[in-house]
């Protein structure tokens, strides 16, 4: 029944991603008090919690957007410490902001390739000549692979619904991500159907044993996809389970702070 | 069934998408323009080679700098000032040619050189004062080009004493200005390699898809790790060096640069001939072809209007009508393809 039992691999997989005693402070604000996770190889671990827990502080660390002001991030065994987001993205992080940051008036293959476009060779290369055919084809051909629900991938992104621009960002970040993948929120403000093709994308991530963080509300989601969950409260880390071992009430309990 | 209905209802959609486009009802608009003034004036006034060449050549300085403005609007930006820098790049181009040829007819090949670097040199110099201002001050574009709107008109009449300067080399004006290639003017020859290099820059190149990127959405080609403030300060050098080509233009046409007007008819012409060829004041829309017959309507209305015996000033109304027209309509346009599909 559950996705994990069926490949047998819940949070088995090597660590690719450790976050030990992250804390972060806006000003008086504690937003992270000390957390600490694991993820690893061809997991989807969901992070839940309540409005300002700081689940998005701790993506934003990992994505190397915040810089902690203490604790160890540590990638593929080694620390690191990322100055840029751009940082981040060499190591193989890539990121699903809950904004999506996309450029609505560009075609899905101009965001899919935003900041690393394919030049032509030779000569028109040098001049800075894209090579606009390869962008596309490899374009088709992942959200073929990744079953995108976009046919046209030359439409403009503001074209398309929200469950196909989710589509969109999902899959730049599954394109250009080595090992893991960083989402926020990625179904918040989708409806039944646009939310089921999401999830399958996301399975499709970890088949394909990538590293997932998945930040989520949603409580039915994160029991039916996911392989582990870490509850955050006010800063703290609430909880890590085997999605397996537990239930909605025991997140709901984590979430609001009845567990001790 | 399905199957034989679809290439017809393709092909009924490919029929109605044609209208689609801006650039097609900016082209009708364009061609009916020509169409009535063809048929209002007296013949042999309107459509004649004679005039074909004389409103290319009227085109000539706003294509150049319609070129520039399509470039930054459709990074999300404004440059206020390219008018005023024609201006300034011409009297400094002009004055550097007086006195490299200082009257004699030897050294005018040198004279034009050197007037052209100066021309070219200058706009790209305002240039980049308003990128380091945009770009790595972060003041807006509408602040700063404001600014140097007044500051380059200021210092050209500075540097001019007030008043116009002529005397330039009389063979840059014979030999450039009022040449012809197989019938064609030299300066719109000139214009229209420009144009051409800025529209392959912009839909060919990773420099014109970054730019369209930042338009679109800045905070997406930041986190996509497109150097911004590199770019946009490129953006305005290459703003400024066209007004100043702009500027070159003006001095081998008329063999003059005037400072009476710092060109602000030029400024609003090639500004209105931009969002009427559909690109957004917003950002990240726009195409260099649009803009290009965007710029004869401006062009073709004052031929017409002059040939015509009509008040040049309602040139400024009309065009200023169908700016309000184009914008309102496109907008209708954009908003009706949204919810259909
Ligand atoms: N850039 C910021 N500046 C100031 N406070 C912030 C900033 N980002 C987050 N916070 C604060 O940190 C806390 C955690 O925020 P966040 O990580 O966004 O929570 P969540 O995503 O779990 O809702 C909140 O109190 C929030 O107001
Ligand atoms: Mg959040």
């Amino acid at each position: 029944m559950h996705p994990s039992s069926a490949t047998g691999q819940a949070g088995t997989g090597e660590p690719v991603l450790e976050l030990r005693d992250i804390r972060k402070a806006f000003g008086r604000v504690e937003a992270l008090r000390g957390v600490s996770l694991t993820l690893r190889a061809g997991e989807v671990h969901a992070v839940m919690g309540d409005n300002g827990a700081g689940k998005s502080t701790l993506l934003k660390v990992a994505a190397g957007v915040v810089k902690p002001d203490g604790g160890e991030v540590r990638a593929q065994g080694a620390a690191v410490e990322f100055a840029s987001p751009l940082d981040a993205r060499r190591i193989g992080i890539e990121t699903v902001y809950q904004d999506l940051a996309l450029a609505d008036h560009r075609s899905c293959v101009a965001n899919v390739y935003i900041g690393r476009e394919v030049r032509r060779s030779g000569l028109l290369g040098h001049l800075g000549v894209l090579d606009r055919a390869a962008m596309t084809d490899r374009t088709s051909q992942a959200f073929g692979q990744l079953a995108v629900p976009v046919s046209d991938v030359e439409r403009p992104v503001r074209m398309l619904s929200g469950g196909q621009r989710q589509g969109v960002a999902i899959a730049r970040a599954a394109i250009w991500a080595k090992t893991i993948v960083l989402l926020d929120e990625p179904t918040a403000a989708l409806g039944v159907r646009q939310r089921a093709a999401v999830d399958e994308l996301i399975k499709n991530l970890r088949s394909r044993h990538y590293g997932v963080l998945l930040i989520s509300h949603d409580v039915p989601q994160v029991l039916e996809i996911s392989d582990r969950v870490t509850v955050l409260r006010l800063g703290r880390n609430a909880g890590t389970r085997d999605t397996s071992d537990v239930d909605a009430t025991w997140v709901v309990t984590a979430m609001v702070g009845g567990h001790s | 069934m399905l199957m034989e209905q679809a290439a017809p209802r393709r092909l009924a959609a490919a029929f109605r998408s044609a209208p689609a486009t801006g650039v097609f009802w900016i082209l009708v608009v364009l061609v009916a323009l020509i169409a009535a003034f063809a048929l209002i004036l007296p013949a042999d006034t309107f459509v004649t080679t004679f005039n074909a060449q004389t409103v290319a050549g009227d085109a000539s300085t706003l294509l150049v700098l319609a070129a520039g403005a399509t470039v930054v609007i459709i990074s999300g930006g404004l440059d206020l000032s390219i008018g005023s820098v024609m201006t300034f790049s011409a009297v400094a181009a002009a004055l550097t040619m007086k006195s490299v040829s200082d009257g004699s007819s030897d050294h005018e090949f040198t004279a034009a050189l050197v007037g052209v670097g100066v021309g070219v040199g200058s706009g790209a110099a305002w240039g980049a004062i308003n990128g380091w201002l945009i770009a790595y001050a972060r003041l807006p574009p509408f602040v700063v080009t404001l600014g140097s709107l007044g500051a380059a008109l200021g210092a050209a009449r500075l540097l001019s004493g007030g008043s116009n300067v002529s005397g330039t080399p009389a063979s840059i004006q014979e030999e450039v200005g009022l040449a012809t290639v197989f019938g064609v003017p030299l300066p719109f020859v000139v214009a229209a390699i420009l144009v051409l290099a800025c529209g392959f820059l912009l839909s060919r190149t990773r420099w014109g898809e970054h730019n369209y990127l930042i338009g679109s959405n800045e905070e997406a080609a930041r986190r996509g790790g497109i150097a911004i403030s590199r770019h946009l300060f490129m953006l305005y050098v290459l703003s400024g060096a066209l007004a100043g080509c702009a500027g070159l233009i003006e001095v081998a046409r008329f063999a003059v640069a005037s400072v009476s007007t710092g060109h602000t008819t030029e400024l609003i012409a090639a500004l209105a001939a931009v969002v009427i060829g559909g690109a957004s004041l917003t950002g990240g829309i726009g195409l260099m072809g649009a803009s290009v017959v965007g710029v004869f309507i401006p062009v073709v209305l004052a031929n017409g209007l002059l040939i015509g015996g009509v008040e040049r000033f309602w040139q400024d109304v009309v065009v200023g009508i169908i700016l309000v027209a184009a914008v309102g309509f496109d907008q209708w346009r954009r908003a009706r393809e949204v919810s259909e599909s």
